[in-house]
């Protein structure tokens, strides 16, 4: 292994050049990712933190959250101003508490761990990421996600969602031990109703086999149906799988996802009623 | 490589290599107030204040953090002057082994930084990535408490 090389872009111009022209570095946003592994395995690392891309503003219809924003700004932000926001309940209890401090949206949607807590509510709410270097541009993050193309020397600046998108009922769900455990998966479920029906829902999973999956067969069930009719115990659920995680066996994790997906949907029915 | 650190309110210059963390390029340059714990950012041994606010220090990487202030929990209050925090953990009983006594000090101040008369719940929840294995929390939280008065009578 070579020394590993730091560059410290102070403009996005920097970065792109950077990004774009050298090979085997990797961006730094929190960190907590990279040093899963031994980060000397890389040429370089392009620290963003001196970029300035940490603000949270509303922007025209949009919420736009900086790449470099922590779980920690998030919550700051959303605490005085709206404590039902998605991303908000998503983040109280993800990792510990100076951990929160550390990890970044950007590295979570870049890196995108099985146990992050930010994903599932970004598919929910439709978000979608602006990235520079070989790609310029807003792209939807189910995009980013499953097209490793994207990747490939780009870095996450911002992410955004539209502010109306947030408005709908939600709940959260981490499948985890104890409290400060990585959930082995989420559950993240967003619904609107009017007129006491529902007229759309979004629901995730988040640490499956795929890595994740929109709950089709379940959102299907609830579209259109008047609120006071819905019965989660007797609902179809979709088909998952997980494979074993230090947490949980595949099964238990089967087992808690059906439990605890009717349950959260049970909830937010109940505050509907 | 080498690289400006704002620790405890100086100026120091530091050689380090470029993959360190910060938890040891500051146990390697003496503050070993700073505890090495789990390494995992799960046991907040390590927990120092960055530009205030509480992080692992063993999930920073030292050059990311050049040029920032970087508080440990003696930059906070030292033996011989002890911040009411200290003072308050001493006299409650709060400490049994000590390891976990220096991450604690520094959360429990980013505490009352921020919420200067904190309820049991948001002591528990700011304490959260702070794990002892000695005391079983209620001295803990006592301590806080404690803290919070003396912080409020001394205008620390």
């Amino acid at each position: 292994m070579g020394e590993l090389l730091w560059y410290f872009p102070e403009t996005i111009k920097e970065l792109k050049e950077i990004i774009t022209t050298s090979v085997g570095v990797v961006p730094h946003s929190g960190g907590t990712g990279l040093l899963k592994g031994d980060v000397r395995k890389y040429k370089g690392l392009v620290d963003l933190g001196r970029l300035h891309i940490s603000n949270i503003e509303e922007k025209d219809d949009f919420v736009e959250i900086g790449a470099m924003a922590t779980y920690g700004d998030i919550l700051r932000y959303f605490k005085d101003k709206n404590n039902n926001a998605l991303l908000y309940k998503s983040l109280l209890n993800a990792a510990s508490f100076p951990l929160r401090n550390r990890i970044t949206i950007g590295g979570s949607v870049a890196y995108f761990p099985p146990w992050t807590d930010v994903m599932g509510p970004l598919f929910a709410l439709s978000a979608q990421v602006y990235l520079t270097g070989e790609k310029e541009g807003w792209y939807s993050i189910l995009d980013y996600a499953t097209n490793r193309e994207l990747h490939k020397k780009t870095v996450v600046l911002k992410i955004r969602y539209k502010k109306d998108v947030d408005t709908g009922r939600s709940a959260h769900y981490r499948a985890k031990r104890t409290q400060i455990d990585h959930p082995a998966f989420t559950i993240t479920l967003l619904l609107y109703v009017r007129d006491e029906r529902v007229h759309s829902a979004s629901f995730y999973v988040v640490g499956t086999k795929d890595k994740f999956k929109r709950l089709n067969v379940l959102e299907k069930q609830v579209i259109g149906k008047n609120v006071k009719e819905i019965d989660p115990e007797s609902m179809s659920l979709d088909e998952v799988e997980f494979y074993g995680k230090v947490q949980f066996s595949p099964e238990y994790q089967k087992t808690l996802f059906i439990t605890e997906v009717k349950r959260k949907l049970r909830d937010i029915l109940e505050t509907l009623k | 490589m080498k690289g400006i650190f704002i620790i405890n309110s100086e100026k120091k210059e530091l050689e380090f290599e470029p993959h360190k963390r910060l938890l040891d390029v500051l146990r390697e340059n003496g503050y070993t107030e700073v505890k090495e714990g789990c390494r995992e950012g799960e046991c907040g041994a390590c927990v120092v204040l960055l530009d205030g606010r509480p992080v692992n220090s063993c999930q920073v990487l030292a050059a990311s953090v050049m040029e920032r202030e970087i508080t440990t929990s003696k930059g906070i209050g030292s033996l011989h002057n002890p911040h009411p925090i200290q003072e308050a953990f001493a006299e409650a009983g709060a400490v049994q082994c000590g390891f976990c006594t220096p991450g604690m000090v520094v959360s429990t101040y980013a505490l009352l930084s921020e919420n200067p008369t904190p309820d049991d719940e948001d002591i528990k929840y700011a304490l959260s990535g702070n794990i002892c294995r000695c005391t079983g929390y209620v001295k803990i939280i006592k301590a806080v408490k404690l803290a919070s008065k003396k912080v409020k009578e001394n205008g620390k």
